[in-house]
């Protein structure tokens, strides 16, 4: 009954081709936003990092000429540490004059050095007695010595 | 008195249950008559009448409506999945660049549906809608294409308020010519264009009001709107020197161009025939 009366105009539409114009008109809008975000390039990482987020991140830089200085504190121990011990100081060694027989000359070629000096076992020729050279002996240092350890051991007693 | 009574109560039982049996029941039973054969006889009665009106549906709106439900649920479980967190990310932050993507991607939309409905329109006036879809349909979609493209076009429009980049007043988009930040004159077209596209689809209102002569001058104003379309597209459009713009607004203007041509030919033919004919 219903159908007998639609006017002629109104059958000759499309809704099916409308509906589907308007579905693809929607997706392609929403597929157009994904695919211009996707090609889009990334915004960079500081857009989106707060203030907070830079400084929290900034790693202090030491100058590069200051030296580093350490302040190391005692290594604590259970035992309370020994007095320190006496500085002493060693005076010059006693220079002791030995009459030594000179050397033949040396070839001039060869470097003197104290290396030739030191190996004597190495020159072929024998020798009637061994050279010694007299060299003022170096000063000795000062140093701190820690006391010797009272210690008693089985074989001192 | 009681035998009478009670032969009265079986003769109406028995003419009851003659009435409501299907035939061939044995009807000489009184007490597989009784309670439920009443409510049968007007559902019977019902069905008979419903039985000749048409479906609630038509067959193709309801293959349509399947199909529709088919493809939202392939859209919810597999395309959404994909596109949520792209999209939401463009969302959030403190200028968020959704707008500005809804707006590129509602254009190029906007301009498709601006071009389907010259395409039909034009095919109409040149006959060629008379081999597909036929003229009454062409006139249909013609119709529709045109008010959804002026849709899109407003949505385009608008949507840039939302861009905090571009940062455009109501008076900029509404003002042709006043958006000063970027190629007024450009973006300017697109504007006039978009009051021209709006006063030709919503002519198909007053139609009856205008008159069909001053309707169809109004017609003819849609070749200025599409001219003014393609180029806001082609000399504004961020994207329009990749290839999809580019193979999109050469395709949609050569073809309006080649219809248009044959439309004038046709026009021009169809006198010096008919002189032809008159003569001879």
């Amino acid at each position: 009954m219903t159908e007998r009366h639609t006017p002629k105009r109104a059958a000759a539409g499309a809704p099916g081709a409308k509906l589907l114009i308007t579905i693809a008109a929607v997706a392609a809008t929403l597929g157009g936003w994904q695919a211009i975000s996707a090609l889009e390039p990334p915004a960079p990482a500081a857009d989106n990092a707060t203030a907070t987020d830079s400084i929290a991140l900034e790693i202090p830089q030491m100058p590069s000429q200051q030296p580093l200085r350490l302040n190391l504190g005692p290594i604590p121990t259970s035992a309370p540490p020994p007095p320190q011990p006496p500085a002493l100081a060693v005076g010059d060694a006693p220079a002791i004059d030995i009459p030594v027989a000179r050397r033949p000359a040396a070839p001039a070629a060869a470097p003197a050095a104290p290396v030739a000096v030191a190996a004597p076992a190495a020159a072929p020729a024998p020798e009637p007695a061994p050279v010694v050279v007299a060299q003022p002996a170096p000063a000795l240092r000062a140093v701190s010595a820690p006391p010797k350890p009272v210690a008693r051991t089985r074989s001192s007693k | 008195m009681n035998d009478e009574k009670a032969a009265r109560l079986a003769a109406i039982r028995a003419a009851n249950a003659k009435q409501a049996a299907p035939a061939g029941t044995d009807v000489r039973q009184p007490t597989l008559i009784a309670a439920p054969e009443p409510a049968r006889r007007p559902a019977a009665q019902a069905s008979d009448e419903f039985a000749d009106l048409p479906p609630a549906l038509a067959l193709h709106t309801t293959l349509a409506i399947l199909l529709a439900a088919i493809a939202g649920a392939l859209a919810a479980t597999l395309v959404l999945p994909a596109w949520l967190p792209q999209l939401t990310n463009t969302l959030i932050g403190p200028e968020p660049k959704a707008y500005w993507y809804l707006a590129r991607s509602s254009a190029f939309v906007a301009y498709a549906l601006l071009w389907l409905s010259m395409v039909l329109g034009v095919t109409m006036t040149n006959k060629l809608a008379r081999l597909w879809p036929g003229g009454p349909v062409a006139f249909d979609l013609h119709q529709h294409a045109s008010l959804l493209g002026l849709a899109l076009a407003t949505f385009h429009a608008l949507i840039l308020l939302g861009d905090h980049y571009i940062n455009y007043t109501v008076a900029q988009i509404l003002t042709p010519f006043a958006s000063a930040g970027y190629k007024p004159v450009e973006v300017g077209l697109g504007q006039l264009a978009l009051y021209v596209m709006a006063i030709v689809g919503l002519s198909f209102y007053a139609r009856r009001l205008i008159g069909r002569r001053a309707w169809r001058l109004i017609h003819f104003l849609s070749f200025v709107l599409f001219a003014g379309a393609l180029a806001h597209g082609v000399l504004s459009g961020t994207d329009s020197g990749t290839l999809f713009a580019r193979g999109l607004y050469w395709l949609s203007g050569s073809s309006v161009l080649f219809l248009t041509i044959y439309r004038v030919l046709v026009s021009v033919a169809r006198p010096a025939k008919a002189q032809a004919a008159r003569a001879s």
